[in-house]
């Protein structure tokens, strides 16, 4: 819960002091994304050159799963409607490996309020008809305002230390300043821990574990994607059959239908 | 993964999941035991059937008896650790394990007895000998009890003979439950009988559910209830588990009750929870409470399921001849090691990944200049191990094809494959896998012949020649009524034949076939070895009825092997040695000059994995070790020398 000084106490240390607060928070997320950065690309390294070896084949077994899985219900259906009473064939164990959950996320800005304060806040201070580096500014933040995964601290991130941090709008009160100030605090508190979380995710990223292989030596490397391909191969052939069972199971039981 | 290339350009729509990327160091990790009862020996074997199940309270560790073995689970660490023959266990098959209120864990073999662990090596339980245990259980008190078809024992230290020893109830019990009964009141000291007497003490076999009173056992029905498969005491109730469903009888009102499951079926595990009882009931497990049965998932096992165990935090661990898997907060989840030989493979969403099979039936070793490779028939796939990489592979081609002979051609370039129901493969490296035409399943033995590969199969014998498989006897023209087994052959002009019904010579020129006169002439042959020493031909002849050597018209029994199933044969040019497999143990004929000498390997003073032997071969390394591969129905055990 934030913890504002009482309206009426707002003095310009304090305000200065929250200045310098919000300057700090600047540059512990500049330090935190510095360090994610060359994590996630080489991760997206790592795994791109992986899928590029076993890609091919990692889509054709999604590919032959999903067409298992078709074919299955396909039959139990029709077993089902052939006779209620029969016990259902429980050959799918897929709570196994559940499938990831889409997320489902609300197109409603949470932040947009706050964005908003923020672009009329930037619109008062800067004069883009005149000075082309506030319309180029301006034309960017735009941009992201209007994109609702782009959060209040996102279009702060993008918005140089300077006049806009620092000064107070013809609209604002010491107090009304110190306020925003203290909601743009929170949205890069926000950011900073959103990137320390993440960096510790990409530590359990599936594909931190490929790339702890490819840094072991090219040779390791190279003989990992090559029982990669063998594994994805197997399993393949393994699927492959299984769905020309399901086939044929399914062809048997149309035609004995149909006579 | 923010790109997820594979749901583009697909013609069927797919989930929103990625395919789980295979790297063996976020698996767990695998931690050797501090010491081996036998050194030279190792075992191959997956323990992913799952047996019986017991939770380590003290150490919150998991321990899963196993058809491979014990594998301890150190749950907080992550690890695991392994045990099999050669930690002291008498063979990989173990039905049973405890871990007692002392902390002292104990395991029971499918046939040889109790054994404990003591400095991380198996040791037996002597006092009760090579007893075949049935089911071990606890009592209230941490005690361990043993259910056998001679008796019940309550066994308090590994030094000290059972303090209870009570009557057997005519068949072994299945399954055992020991509450304290709380009517008796305080007196000391405790003899047998009142310790007896103190616990309700309950078991179930083939005739029905028995109570022990007044120093017998009571069947609690009038007639005969085969259909009871396991019970356990919670609270008032005694349950069982049967054929037919779960059933709670009230003790203190008699009175029982059927429960309603969701799906009819037997009931094969029971598990106590404070509110009821953790119950395995038509493939699903539930928790069957005073407010009815409560799925934990809807999900039915294929996999029968063997043992149910509730651990810290609720967990419920569920053990199944599929593997170790663990139901929280309404999922269920595999808990395997993901290391070979447990997991070979790769898993899909439906199917659990593909684990090493324990009925090891063929063996080939091919050698190439820089590292060698182990090649494994099993009745559930074909499986490749790298023995200098130690990586494995089973083959998706020929994945649950009942694998029965090996054979590496002489370059080393080919490996033949026969499988039951498939017929003869080929393996070149970097190639598909190729099929055989013109030849029919099933093959029952390859072999390479002194300048020709050669093919046993129920309707005849098969010749490799100008790179085809030709039938050259068909077994109708056997001149005895049995057939083919085995094929032996050392010098180019004839091969040595052995069918179910006699000992047979053929001329590679004519194919003449002409049967051995005297025993051998109508003996089961069962395994034949040919081999040229002092530059004349010494073959080999294993049968039902034990081990001969010579040739033509001269042959000798071994007298140390007589009624023994001669199930397997390599011959050891380096160490001049013959290693003969049987169907109980593995013995070491050894050349000494003019006489020669027997070694005898079993379960009980070396680590083979199981006393009957199936195939065998050598390989050599690098340092000039041999390593003697020997296939048995309990995994694949390996002996350094």
């Amino acid at each position: 819960m934030t913890n504002y000084p009482s309206t009426s106490a707002i003095t310009q240390a304090e305000l200065d002091k929250l200045l310098r607060q919000l300057q700090q928070l600047r540059s512990s997320i500049t330090t935190a994304r510095e360090k994610i950065a060359p994590l996630e690309t080489n991760l997206a390294a790592a795994y791109n050159e992986f899928q590029a070896v076993v890609g091919t084949l990692r889509r054709q077994s999604m590919r032959l799963q999903a067409e298992i899985a078709s074919h299955r219900s396909q039959i139990q259906r029709f077993t089902q409607d052939e006779d209620d009473t029969q016990q259902q064939d429980v050959a799918t164990d897929n709570f196994l490996y559940k499938e990831e959950q889409t997320t489902e996320f609300s197109l409603k800005d949470p932040e947009a309020i706050d964005k908003d304060i923020l672009l009329e806040h930037i619109f008062r201070l800067l004069d883009p008809d005149v000075n082309a580096e506030d319309a180029e500014l301006l034309a960017n933040l735009q941009g992201l305002y209007s994109d609702a995964t782009a959060s209040l601290a996102d279009l702060l991130e993008e918005l140089p230390w300077g006049v806009v941090w620092i000064t107070r709008n013809s609209q604002e009160n010491l107090t009304q300043q110190y306020k925003r100030l203290k909601i743009w605090e929170g949205a890069l508190n926000r950011q900073l821990q959103n990137l320390k979380q993440a960096t510790e995710q990409l530590y359990k990223d599936p594909r931190y574990g490929l790339w702890q292989q490819q840094q072991k030596s090219p040779e390791h490397w190279h003989n990992f994607l090559s029982q990669c391909i063998e594994q994805q191969q197997d399993q393949n052939y393994e699927l492959q059959a299984e769905l020309d069972k399901l086939k044929e199971e399914w062809g048997r039981i149309t035609s004995t239908n149909r006579s | 993964m923010s790109i997820k290339d594979y749901q583009l350009d697909l013609p069927v729509p797919v989930g929103g999941e990625d395919l789980p990327i295979p790297v063996a160091d976020a698996a767990p990790q695998q931690e050797q035991p501090r010491d081996k009862a036998f050194l030279e020996w190792g075992n191959i074997v997956s323990q992913r059937h799952v047996r019986h199940l017991a939770f380590d309270p003290i150490q919150g560790d998991l321990w899963l008896a196993t058809g491979g073995g014990i594998l301890h689970w150190k749950l907080e660490l992550n690890r695991f650790v392994r045990y099999t023959s050669e930690h002291g266990l008498p063979g990989n098959s173990v039905s049973a394990v405890a871990v007692d209120g002392a902390g002292q864990v104990w395991a029971a073999h499918e046939q040889f007895g109790i054994y404990y662990l003591k400095n991380d090596t198996w040791r037996p339980y002597r006092i009760l000998g090579e007893v075949k245990v049935s089911c071990l259980t606890l009592d209230s008190t941490g005690k361990l009890w043993a259910g056998t078809a001679s008796g019940i024992y309550a066994i308090n230290t590994p030094d000290r003979k059972p303090f209870i020893e009570l009557p057997p109830a005519g068949f072994p019990p299945r399954a055992m439950a020991i509450a304290k009964r709380c009517c008796v009141g305080k007196a000391s000291p405790q003899g047998e009988a009142q310790i007896a007497n103190e616990n309700d003490i309950w078991l179930c076999n083939a005739q029905g559910v028995y109570n022990y009173k007044n120093a017998s056992w009571v069947r609690i029905s009038d007639s005969v209830q085969p259909d009871v498969l396991t019970l356990a005491c919670q609270g008032e109730n005694l349950w069982l588990g049967t054929f037919r469903g779960l059933v709670r009888i009230n003790l203190s009102r008699n009175k029982s009750q059927k429960i309603d499951t969701t799906y009819p079926g037997e009931v094969t595990a029971l598990s106590p929870h404070p509110q009821g009882v953790w119950a395995a009931c038509g493939g699903q497990v539930g928790l069957a409470a005073e407010a009815g049965w409560i799925p934990l998932t809807e999900k039915r096992f294929n996999a029968p399921i063997t043992s149910l165990l509730v651990g810290r935090d609720d967990k419920v661990w569920i053990g199944t001849h599929d593997g170790l898997l663990r139901g929280e907060n309404k999922q269920i989840l595999l808990h395997l090691t993901d290391n070979a030989p447990d997991v070979i493979g790769l898993a899909s969403r439906e199917k659990s990944p593909p684990t090493f099979s324990s009925l090891v039936q063929a063996l080939s070793v091919q050698q190439f200049a820089d590292r060698s490779i182990l090649w494994i028939g099993t009745a559930q796939g074909l499986f490749r191990y790298d023995l200098f990489t130690e990586s494995w592979r089973r083959y998706g081609q020929l994945a649950s094809q009942d694998i029965r002979a090996i054979i590496t051609s002489q370059d080393q370039e080919t490996v033949w494959v026969a499988s039951w129901s498939s017929g003869l493969h080929s393996l070149k490296q970097q190639n598909e896998l190729q099929t055989a035409p013109n030849i029919s399943e099933p093959i029952l033995t390859l072999t390479a012949g002194s300048d020709r590969y050669w093919a046993v199969g129920l309707d005849g014998l098969y010749e490799y020649k100008d790179l085809a498989w030709i039938q050259v006897i068909p077994h109708t023209e056997l001149p005895v009524r049995g057939w083919l087994q085995a094929i032996a052959q050392a010098v180019t002009d004839h091969v040595w034949l052995g069918t179910s019904a006699g000992l047979l010579l053929c001329k590679t020129d004519t194919k003449q076939l002409t049967s051995i006169t005297g025993k051998l002439g109508s003996v089961d042959v069962r395994s034949l070895l040919a081999i040229n020493r002092d530059e004349s031909e010494q073959v080999w002849v294993g049968t039902s009825q034990g081990l001969y050597i010579g040739n033509i018209d001269n042959w000798e029994p071994i007298p140390d092997l007589e009624n023994r199933i001669i199930t397997a044969l390599v011959w050891d040019r380096n160490n001049n040695s013959l290693w003969i497999g049987t169907d109980k143990g593995l013995f070491c004929w050894l050349s000494q000059g003019n006489s020669w000498k027997i070694n005898e390997f079993n379960i009980h003073n070396s680590g083979l994995g199981a006393n009957r032997v199936i195939a065998l071969t050598i390989s050599t390394g690098e340092d000039k070790e041999t390593k003697l591969w020997i296939g048995t129905p309990s995994g694949l055990s390996c002996y350094t020398y």
